[in-house]
């Protein structure tokens, strides 16, 4: 990781199932482009999705930024399986529990490493942790395969359903977001995440928000974050660029 | 027993007639018999003798009924608080998986004396100090007796234990408050906990800061406050219920998804606002704790109307 | 009820001429002694010889003496600074608790070569890493040796990536303070801080604002600061432990719980606050750390009354 000079500020999320859309990340000059398989991806379009992943990891890995792939949780291995293909950096998978999830993704990657012809051990993994008891387990987590780089906080306000407190921020975040600093600088992991407050749900944040939600990120420590919207990428850009 | 639904407890001090006469008619959710800190040691042992009688005394308004024992006198003090009608033991100052195994052997030997359903009564260990803060996790998985964490890591005794002043105006407890409760979480267990509101007055017999507290809890997700006077009782049990026109959202919610769901869609719009797999979820457990709150406050309502009439409960007739 | 009465802690470099004429004028309650290890020379032979001396010096001013030791190369260190004289060592770059044993471990040999009570030398923590931070609670449990944490924060920032300077509303290191505070309690411990944002600008302040910040920081926890400089320390010193108020309203509280008790009243009130059996503990115990800290500053007022030799 420390050869890379990319600083993966700004991950941007795409809905793996729409190429068109997917191709105008040009636009917005993204540090990392995030195909998505997971939330912006409906029911219907799954299958669509995976099927299509191996033209576009390809077509986007060619045009020199970084492709990694956000699998759903709960359809990891076959996730795992459609996009592993030449040209991918890595997996974003949120939502882990447990070191034993790590491990056996990690070994899952590895055989599709030699089955697609993918360098062996090039893949990486981002963990964004999204619930209590991958929280509990950052450390462990971020250890339980080498191919880690990344440990995130999530969407937490939503997966936690994290509550307001009367001082303007989600219960538990600023603990939360401390908790995974703690735990990815100890083993030399990219600290992702924003200090996302109550009103700025999802895509509504607006260019003030986000640009404070990444410069506050930044101050305390992390380096980059996911964004959920084209719009949010310059302005986490700027945010996590230190004056 | 439908224990979830404690939006307002309160203590109760079991030597003081006058107290414990008139404390079923406060419309709290739960009642806890006090033979800790609000009893004096000179008075514990008439206050032991008290509690079996305290219970049908502390139940007619259809409150649960808790007893908070003493950490020095467990081994004294269980065998006078476990009985049919206590719903759950909390456990002052809890610091160890000892000690919640401990006690959760000794009332399960009481569970099988007295004719309890085994397990039925539950275990609440209550966080008072740094190191049960930090032992958090040993405590909560000691034992097989479902647990709700209660105490989560502030409070007096905290205070005492880190050496501080409360009142400060700002979050004095903020890693034990918070390390509790993500320990909590994770195991799946439920948790009364706090959030820091600030107090400035240190007084706690202001219903304002009851309020005030209801919705900050509330705000928070937290379903669960303790009433530190009678007058906090009633707006914290409106205050930590789900006002109607949640309700009436959340089922527009579900009826929304539903629709997505059948598209083979999952993000939607309803009224600005975005339609997803969290909103859904959320809005199952707003209905799902509205339920739960019409549903005790049902039985509340019954227990009352009994309590005028002096029926006492049919034979088959069950707690919600 | 802290364990020490260590209000404020002042470090000196061991190479300081006027490091006495300094420790006796500081009236810290503690000083802690830096070392610097001169390239080319046989550094441990060198402060082997001049060790006794510094500690010496550094405690005329009544002060407890620790000196500052690194982690990563204890043995060596330790066994060129720890003499006769010395509280205990303050351990910096400590990861895990294999650290603290080592440094255990070097201190039961030395403790028994140089004369000095067997496991009567302190370990206290500077913590200034992410390691030190997450592994806190298995550090503090190392050893009984254990004593403090204290935060170096500009170090700390900078291993954890965080900007060291107070630009943000909040403070970065909330929760990292408030847990090792906990942790240092739940093991008979203490730590020792200041409050944000002096605890990053470490500037000098006036009395009044410096007052607050100590007030502060006393509130989250802390049992006293480490002292960037002479100046902060006289306030330390005042506000950490109960104030000239406090300690009158605890007599109060005291006297009106002992009269009722005589009435058989298990609780009585004062102003509206009710007084029972865990408030008069609480009374009891901060009398007890005002009387400490009171002998305390007395111990360095007897220690005042020679001249710095």
């Amino acid at each position: 990781m420390t050869e890379n000079i990319n600083p993966r500020r700004s991950w941007m999320i795409l809905p793996a199932h729409d190429p068109a859309g997917v191709m105008r990340y040009q636009e917005f000059k993204p540090d990392v482009v995030v195909l998505d398989l997971e939330y912006s991806v409906p029911p219907k379009s799954k299958e669509v999705a995976r099927a299509g992943l191996g033209t576009l990891v390809r077509k986007v890995g060619a045009g020199q930024a970084e492709v990694f792939v956000r699998i759903d949780r709960e359809t990891r291995w076959a996730d795992v399986g459609a996009a592993m293909h030449r040209g991918i950096k890595g997996i974003v998978f949120p939502g882990p529990e447990e070191p034993g999830e790590v491990a056996e993704l990690g070994e899952l990657i590895a055989a599709m490493e030699k089955a697609r012809g993918v360098d062996p051990g090039i893949t990486e993994l981002v963990l964004m942790l999204e619930s209590a008891k991958g929280f509990w387990n950052a450390a462990s987590l971020a250890q339980a395969s080498p191919r880690v780089t990344a440990l995130g906080v999530g969407r937490i306000d939503l997966t936690m359903r994290l509550g307001r407190v009367p001082q303007g921020e989600f219960r538990l975040y600023r603990f939360l977001m401390t908790r995974t600093l703690v735990a990815a600088r100890m083993l030399d992991k990219q600290p992702l995440g924003a200090f996302w407050r109550p009103g700025s749900r999802g895509g509504v944040a607006s260019r003030e928000i986000t640009v404070k939600a990444a410069r506050e990120a930044m101050l305390m420590g992390f380096t980059g974050c996911l964004c959920a919207t084209a719009e949010q990428v310059v302005s986490v850009n700027a945010g996590f660029t230190s004056a | 027993m439908n224990n979830r639904v404690a939006r307002c407890s309160m203590f109760v001090t079991p030597t003081n007639p006058r107290f414990i006469d008139k404390a079923w008619t406060r419309g709290g959710d739960v009642y806890i018999l006090d033979i800790e800190d609000s009893i004096a040691p000179a008075e514990k042992e008439r206050c032991r003798s008290l509690i079996r009688e305290s219970i049908p005394k502390a139940n007619q308004g259809g409150a649960s009924i808790y007893v908070r024992v003493n950490k020095p006198f467990v081994d004294a003090d269980l065998p006078c608080s476990v009985w049919p009608g206590v719903d759950r033991i909390m456990l002052p100052k809890t610091e160890s998986a000892a000690e919640m195994r401990h006690a959760h052997e000794i009332i399960s030997r009481l569970e099988k004396e007295r004719g309890v359903p085994a397990g039925t009564i539950e275990l609440s260990p209550m966080i008072e100090s740094a190191l049960g803060a930090v032992n958090i996790h040993e405590i909560l998985t000691a034992t097989p007796r479902k647990i709700w964490s209660m105490g989560g890591g502030g409070g007096y005794d905290m205070a005492v234990n880190l050496g501080i002043e409360m009142f400060a105006n700002f979050d004095q407890y903020a890693f034990p408050v918070a390390y509790v409760a993500l320990a909590a979480m994770a195991l799946g267990i439920e948790a009364t906990g706090g959030v820091f509101v600030h107090n400035a007055s240190g007084r706690v017999d202001q219903s304002e800061q009851a309020v005030k507290q209801a919705v900050a809890l509330h705000a928070a997700g937290i379903h669960h406050a303790g009433a530190l006077h009678p007058a906090f009782v009633q707006p914290l049990v409106s205050g930590l219920s789900p006002a109607q026109d949640e309700i009436s959202w959340a089922d527009g919610v579900i009826e929304e998804y539903d629709k997505l769901t059948d598209a083979g869609e999952s993000i939607g719009m309803l009224a600005t606002k975005v339609i997803d797999k969290y909103e859904y979820d959320m809005a199952e457990r707003t209905l799902d704790w509205a339920a739960a709150c019409a549903a005790k406050d049902k039985y509340k309502a019954r227990a009352l109307s009994r309590a005028d009439t002096g029926i006492a409960p049919g034979p088959g007739e069950t707690r919600p | 009820m802290p364990k020490y009465i260590r209000r404020s802690l002042f470090s000196l470099p061991i190479e300081d001429p006027r490091l006495g004429e300094k420790s006796y004028a500081a009236w810290a309650d503690a000083i802690i002694l830096d070392f610097v290890k001169q390239p080319g020379r046989d550094w441990q032979q060198d402060l082997k010889s001049r060790m006794p001396a510094a500690i010496h010096e550094a405690a005329k001013g009544g002060a407890e003496v620790f000196v500052r030791i690194n982690s990563d190369a204890s043995a060596a260190e330790l066994e060129s600074t720890v003499f006769c004289g010395i509280s205990g060592v303050v351990l910096k770059g400590v990861n895990g608790p294999g650290d603290i044993n080592n440094a255990s471990q070097c201190l039961d040999v030395l403790e028994k070569s140089r004369g000095i009570t067997g496991g009567s030398l302190e370990i206290d923590v500077e913590v200034n890493t992410a390691a030190g931070v997450w592994n806190s609670l298995e550090i503090a449990r190392a050893s009984q040796r254990f004593g403090t944490f204290t935060v170096n924060e500009h170090e700390l920032c900078r291993n954890l990536g965080m900007f060291p300077g107070p630009v943000l509303e909040f403070e970065p290191l909330e929760y990292i303070k408030s847990q090792l505070i906990t942790v240092a309690t739940s093991v008979g411990g203490q730590a020792q801080g200041m409050s944000y944002p002096l605890s990053l600008t470490q500037e000098n302040a006036g009395d009044e604002e410096f007052g607050k910040a100590v007030r502060r920081a006393r509130d989250t926890g802390f049992k006293g600061a480490v002292c960037p400089h002479a100046s902060w320390i006289k306030v330390c010193n005042e506000g950490f432990r109960p104030s000239s108020e406090e300690v009158s309203y605890y007599l109060k509280v005291r006297e009106v719980f002992a009269e009722g008790l005589k009435r058989g009243m298990a609780s009585v009130p004062i102003d509206g606050k009710m007084i029972d059996v865990p408030v008069d503990l609480r009374a009891r115990l901060y009398l007890e750390w005002a009387d400490r800290a009171q002998a305390r500053d007395a111990e360095k007022a007897q220690a005042h009354e020679k001249p710095a030799a």
